[in-house]
Formats: structure tokens, sequence, C-alpha cells
């Protein structure tokens, strides 16, 4: 488990507090595929939360929703920025029933990856806002990029997140682990 | 619902003379994901290209990978792409400035999945680079190796630390 060293020193890196960052659960989808996703009863006693995902999509290259507290009232709005491997893009939504947090490939063999942090989720004075890194990349069949950013107008805490595909189901092996990370 | 230490620091390099690569081998699979954080510049050379490879056992040269990136410069944005190559060719470093780089490998050790993973150099004398990549195998990654293009060699000072992280 330790690294090669070609030509240095080699070392631990400076230890972390083991418990500043921690795994709150992790769900795998099972063979059948999944409409939905939800992460619930998330605790009040992190300062941020950290969403990071594999997974594949049963129908096409489709983007994710997030809501929050099972909101679907149109609460939210978000922009990404995109490339595809020729161009870049951008763009914006308001007033939305959802925010945006990846896109997953029509492929059961290349897994769209990404990164969703959730900042100061659990204050109640703020807007919830999010921000997102999703790709994918199927060698002669394309690739993509994305950066999102996400709204969610409530100054409520966040105790639950569902991640829905906009059509089709996640496919099996697809997996969500949501990570607290602590504050000082 | 579940809570745990979960990001763990596995190895780190530092460069006490220049080097081609680096390379951490022997990675345990017990975590869910890797993060490799990277500080370097080369010795010399100007801008390059910085490549990686990951492999089951040993380092993978085969064209087995690909990569789709964006990036930003002054004077806009772009978006490009590289098919069936033999390394994942998305980040830029140099020899001018020191630059940050970190590599995601997301459920690196499963094997039922191909395996995706980003990269993202931040070099203050040239490009923003973010990119994701592909490498077409279902093994799972157990070495990991990034190397400067052209010939050139990672500084004296490339630090480059790994860290796992676990799920529930």
């Amino acid at each position: 488990m330790i690294g090669n060293a070609i030509a240095g020193t080699l070392g631990i890196p400076t230890p972390i507090s083991l418990t500043s960052y921690e795994s709150i659960a992790t769900t795998t989808v099972g063979s059948g595929g999944s409409s939905s996703i939800t992460f619930s009863s998330i605790s009040g006693s992190y300062r941020h939360l950290q969403l990071r995902h594999s997974a594949t999509n049963s129908s096409a290259d489709r983007f994710f929703k997030i809501q929050f507290n099972a909101d679907t009232a149109t609460n939210y709005s978000y922009h990404y920025l995109q490339g595809n491997g020729a161009t870049t893009s951008a763009s914006a939504a308001t007033t939305q029933s959802f925010g945006v947090c990846g896109l997953v490939p029509n492929s059961t063999t290349y897994a769209g990856i990404g990164i969703t942090d959730v900042l100061d989720y659990s204050n109640t004075n703020k807007y919830k806002t999010t921000k997102s890194l999703s790709g994918g990349d199927m060698n002669g069949a394309g690739g993509y990029l994305n950066l999102y950013s996400s709204n969610w107008r409530s100054t409520s805490a966040i105790t639950s997140i569902t991640l829905t595909p906009s059509t089709g189901d996640f496919s099996e092996y697809s997996s969500f682990a949501l990570y607290g990370i602590k504050g000082a | 619902m579940s809570a745990g230490a979960t990001y763990e620091p596995i190895a780190k390099q530092t460069l006490a003379s220049p080097s081609s690569s680096i390379t951490f081998s022997s990675i345990t699979g017990t975590y869910t994901d890797l993060v490799l954080i990277l500080n370097a510049k080369t010795a010399a050379g100007g801008i390059q290209l910085l490549k990686t490879r990951v492999g089951n056992g040993s380092i993978d040269t085969a064209t087995n990978y690909s990569c789709t990136w964006i990036g930003g410069y002054n004077g806009g944005t772009f978006s490009s792409r590289d098919t069936s190559s033999n390394a994942a060719i998305d980040m830029r470093i140099s020899d001018a400035a020191w630059s940050s780089m970190i590599l995601q490998f997301q459920n690196y050790s499963n094997s039922t999945t191909n395996k995706t993973f980003f990269t993202r150099s931040n070099n203050p004398n040239d490009e923003i680079w973010q990119g994701v990549n592909l490498w077409r195998s279902t093994n799972a990654i157990n070495t990991i190796q990034v190397f400067p293009d052209g010939g050139q060699s990672f500084a004296t000072g490339t630090e480059a630390s790994l860290y796992g992280i676990a799920a529930a």
C-alpha cells in the first residue's frame, strides 16, 4: 500500500483529523435499476456535505436532478458550463422544480462520475447553494465535462437529498456516497 | 445512517532530485475513491502535457485511455478530446511556476465497470484545465503514474500525496 519512490523521500502525508470527513451513507443500485436515490434523516452535526457518484443511465445521456427535503416546488435555479470535446457552452434556468448536479451516460460500461458540494447545508439563515463537477468519457462515443451550480431558495436545514435522472433509471452498479465535513 | 473516519492519507512522495515520473503502486483496494494531489513543476522544457497512466499490477501503456477536457486562458475557453491513447493527457505543467493538480479516481477498485477519473491542473503562468478520463479496463486500479511529456522530468521539490476515501 505504500507508494514506490522513484527518486525521493517516501513518507506519510501530514495526518489529518480522521473524523473531520465522515462517510454518512452509500447506496449502490441493484439489478433492475432505480428511479431515484434518497438520502434521508441527514444529521445537522456537520458543516458541509459532499456527494460523490459513479453512475450510468438506462435511457440516454441524461442530467440528473437534485431536490432537498422533498421539495418539488419551483424553488430552484441552476446554471452550468459544459465542454463536449469540441466546444464549450453555458446556460441557466430559473424558477425550476429541481437543481442539476450531474450527467449520466447511456452506457452500462462507461460511468459518469461527479462530486457535488453543499456548503453550510444546515444553516437556517441562508438559501442553499450547490456546486458540482460531473463528466464522462466514452472513447469513440464522445465525452462531456460539466460544472453546475444550483440554488435552493429555502432557509431550512437540509435533512434529505433526492437524486432523479431526468428520464429513465439509474442503472445497476450506479453508486452514490454521501459524506459530512465537520467545521472547526 | 452510519459515520466513521473516512479521508485517509496513504502515501506521499517529495522529490529530492529530478525524476521522469512519480508512481504509486500496491494501492490497497479497501477505499472507494482515491485522491492524488500534486504540487509540481518540470525541471526544464517550458510548458508540457502532464500525463497519467494507471494499471493493475503494472502500469498499462496500451491505447486504453481517452479523455475530454475544458480549459480557460487569457482569451477564452475551449474543449477538446483525445481517444484511444496510451495515456490520459489532460493536464499541463511548466518549469516556470509551481502548478497544483488534483486527480480523483472514483470507484477505482470495482471489477465491474471501466474506470473514470477526473484531472484538474492549475498553472498560474498557463491555462486551467479540467478533464474527465476513461481507462478502458474493468480491473481495479492499484497503481498510478504521472509523468511530464516531452522527455522532461519533475523538478526537485515536487510533491505528490495520495489519499483514500472510504464509503459507509
